[in-house]
């Protein structure tokens, strides 16, 4: 096995963070670490990051609205909800989007616990109301919050 | 520590051998040495995606990378295009499309007053819709007031399918080693059709007080020529199109400012221009005409040849007994790769065998499939002992033999190279069983090529194969060996029980399996003829399980496992015939042929065993 050196990249420094859980906050966008008026030009400038709560929300909101296939490394990655999108707002479909939501969470999300899945339908503005019970035992103090989301014809976004 | 997080432990050939995975995982590792992002490790995290993104990204540039390494050595390169421009550094010039050729029978009526008679180059038949034409000045003479058969027209001579066509008269720039890049194409962009070795170039020479066409004729390599040499290189480029490169008053003679260059190149019709038999006969020779080919050819014509007319041209009836060869298509990227090094070793000189095989087979693949050369010796202790062996007590004077040696010989014979030449094209006829053989003109067509680049002191003779016929056979014990005893003998095949296959259809693939290793086509010449091959070929169909060769006569079964072979030379079928159940190879001279192909698939019979056979066999 051969070794390539390559000097010029210095290993960073241990970073010591207060989070558990960091993920890049997209859109991509710079944050100013120091704020010294005096050494402007020398800031450093870095990534908009998200921690613990907000990293895994991005994950979930990532498991739900990802297509099975579209990620070429992990094509079995995702739920494909798209498959309901003709079929008749009803509650059994609701219901097996739910299985459909509490199985790829349990198989992609290991961080969280599922205590619950709501999926409201809404008959009137043909869409379902998803609510998500979660339990983030994996974080130093262990707690539960909701995600609520809408799934419609024009795809899923989160409520709160 | 920096030092060890420094180092990537890559294979050596790490930047070919990444793909989008390891990279994934590279990243992965070097994100997870420090604590500032945590979520790489979650598939559905937003880095994640990204990391998957850069991965693949870098995969598909990868994959780009490699391939195009790959396709920048010689050994590796598979993509036309890349091999053409390797095989320049070497001097190579890959061989382009090579049309159909005709050879033809000529008389002439009474009517033509004897005499000495040129045809001009470019003439041409219109046979079906496509053209036939001369790619030279054919001069032949009428020696006799009656009617007579134009024996050195015939002989010497081949009808080229395709028309001439004139290209857009070139102005020259003056420029050492000037190019001209012959671009013709059709209206979907595609290249016209154009015979690799009848390209004409003509230049007159306008810095001169009376400008006059000269033909310039074409070289191997300019280096190999002198400072006034009127010579170009022509070569089939990467895009199919030939270059048409001039020297530069060091090697080969420039061309000056102003100077007119007329090309003139056969467009051939492809597979669409071959003719069968007789399609030639009683047609009507047209000659070319042009504004500007009028008067090339009258600067080009020595003043002492009588060209024909129209009136005299009428006179002579043309036909073909024989049908014209098949188009053969632009040489491949294999064959480029094996024909450029036995080039560059041969240097175009002809002095090994070797030498002569292959620069015979890199030019003449549309007219020879298969080719062997030999020296004298070889010649004498092969060829003339194997008829010394047959009983015939003067080889020389075998009607094949004696036929080449009077014909293409001179009386001394120690430095004679023959040249054993297997013509593409089958012809069988009903007074002998294989009569393929090179007709004079095709023969006398290598001879004069071969003159420019062969050793000097080397005499070149065409030589005929010797045709043997592939049977099946069993010989039962005290029997004579004739080819009779292929009569009751088959080719069984034990199908697998449970087979679905058609027997039918399983025949007929096994016929072609024969059919195709003893095809004309394959270079068979002197061959390694391998049972071993064709019996994995069949034992590979679907369905086949044992393969047994059987003779049943008077009611006796005599079954040999596998394929036992009748090979015998159907000229001399009761000296020359053997039986062989193991793989042989054939002398220099000898080629193979199926026997009664058309009825072959009728001399194997497939058989499934029953179940009960079975279980008595467990």
């Amino acid at each position: 096995m051969a070794t390539i050196k390559v000097e010029s990249i210095a290993r960073p420094e241990k970073a010591v963070s207060n989070f558990t859980y960091t993920d890049l906050k997209l859109d991509l966008d710079f944050s100013y670490t120091q704020n010294n008026e005096l050494l402007k030009n020398k800031e450093i400038k870095d990534l908009v990051v998200d921690y613990d709560y907000a990293a895994i929300r991005n994950s979930i909101f990532n498991i739900i609205t990802t297509v099975p296939g579209q990620r070429i490394l992990n094509p079995n990655f995702g739920i494909n909800l798209q498959k309901y999108l003709f079929l008749r707002v009803s509650e059994t479909t609701a219901r097996n989007i739910g299985n459909d939501i509490l199985n790829a969470i349990s198989k992609f999300e290991p961080r969280v616990k599922i205590q619950n899945i709501n999926v409201e339908v809404d008959e009137t503005n043909q869409q379902y109301e998803i609510t998500l019970t979660l339990v983030m035992f994996t974080l130093e103090t262990t707690s539960s919050f909701r995600l609520v989301g809408t799934l419609s014809n024009s795809g899923f976004f989160f409520n709160n | 520590m920096a030092t060890e997080f420094n180092n990537y432990e890559l294979p050596t050939d790490g930047y070919v051998a990444f793909d989008a995975t390891s990279l994934k995982s590279l990243i992965n590792t070097r994100l997870n040495a420090n604590n500032i992002f945590t979520d790489q490790n979650f598939e559905g995290s937003n880095i994640s995606s990204v990391i998957d993104i850069i991965a693949y990204a870098y995969h598909v540039l990868i994959f780009y990378l490699n391939r195009t390494s790959s396709e920048s050595t010689f050994t590796t390169a598979e993509l036309y295009e890349n091999i053409n421009k390797i095989v320049k550094l070497i001097s190579y010039n890959p061989v382009g499309f090579q049309t159909s050729i005709l050879s033809f029978l000529a008389n002439a009526t009474d009517s033509l007053l004897p005499g000495i008679y040129t045809i001009p180059r470019y003439s041409y038949f219109t046979l079906n819709g496509v053209n036939y034409s001369f790619n030279q000045d054919v001069t032949f003479a009428k020696t006799i007031s009656g009617a007579e058969a134009l024996l050195d027209l015939q002989e010497n001579n081949l009808l080229y399918q395709g028309s001439y066509v004139q290209y857009p008269t070139y102005t020259a720039t003056g420029e050492p080693f000037e190019v001209l890049t012959v671009t013709v194409v059709d209206s979907n962009g595609v290249n016209d059709i154009i015979d690799h070795f009848n390209i004409d170039v003509y230049v007159k020479d306008n810095s001169v007080p009376t400008p006059k066409w000269a033909k310039w004729t074409p070289t191997q390599s300019l280096y190999l020529e002198r400072s006034n040499s009127t010579v170009y290189e022509i070569r089939l480029n990467e895009n199919l199109r030939y270059e048409i490169k001039f020297g530069n008053n060091v090697t080969g003679k420039k061309l000056n400012e102003n100077d007119e260059v007329a090309v003139y190149y056969l467009k051939s019709n492809g597979s669409s221009g071959e003719v069968g038999p007789g399609v030639l006969n009683g047609n009507k020779l047209f000659f070319y005409n042009t504004p500007q080919f009028t008067q090339i050819k009258n600067d080009t014509t020595p003043s002492n040849l009588s060209l024909i007319t129209v009136l005299q041209a009428s006179t002579l009836e043309f036909s073909n007994i024989d049908a014209s060869t098949k188009f053969v298509d632009v040489e491949s990227t294999e064959s480029i790769k094996n024909n450029a090094i036995n080039t560059f070793r041969s240097q175009y000189r002809l002095i090994t065998s070797n030498d002569f095989i292959n620069y015979v087979s890199k030019n003449y693949s549309n007219i020879i499939s298969s080719v062997q050369a030999v020296n004298n010796w070889d010649y004498i202790s092969g060829h003339l002992k194997y008829y010394f062996d047959l009983g015939v007590d003067k080889p020389n004077l075998q009607s094949r033999v004696l036929f080449n040696q009077v014909k293409f010989s001179d009386s001394c014979n120690f430095n004679n190279v023959y040249i054993y030449a297997v013509p593409k094209l089958e012809k069988l006829t009903s007074l002998t069983t294989r009569a393929s053989y090179l007709n004079s003109a095709q023969k006398q067509l290598l001879l004069n090529d071969l003159q420019q680049v062969k050793l000097t002191t080397a005499e070149i003779i065409i030589n005929d194969p010797v045709y043997v016929a592939i049977d099946i056979g069993i010989l039962f014990p005290g029997e004579k060996l004739t080819p009779a005893v292929s009569d009751n003998t088959f080719i069984e095949i034990v199908r697998e029980v449970t087979s679905k296959r058609n027997p039918e259809s399983l025949k007929e693939q096994i016929k072609n399996i024969f059919a195709n290793y003893f095809s004309t086509s394959k270079d068979n010449l002197g061959g390694i003829m391998s049972l071993t091959d064709i019996t994995n070929q069949i034992l590979a169909l679907e369905g086949v399980k044992v393969i047994n060769t059987v003779r049943t006569e008077n009611g006796v079964k005599i079954t040999i496992p596998g394929i036992s072979l009748l090979i015998y030379n159907p000229v001399y079928p009761e000296t020359d015939i053997q039986i062989t159940t193991q793989d042989s190879k054939l002398p220099y001279y000898k080629f193979p042929f199926l026997n009664n192909v058309l009825d072959f698939a009728n001399k194997i019979t497939v058989i499934t065993p029953s179940i009960q056979t079975l279980q008595q066999e467990f």
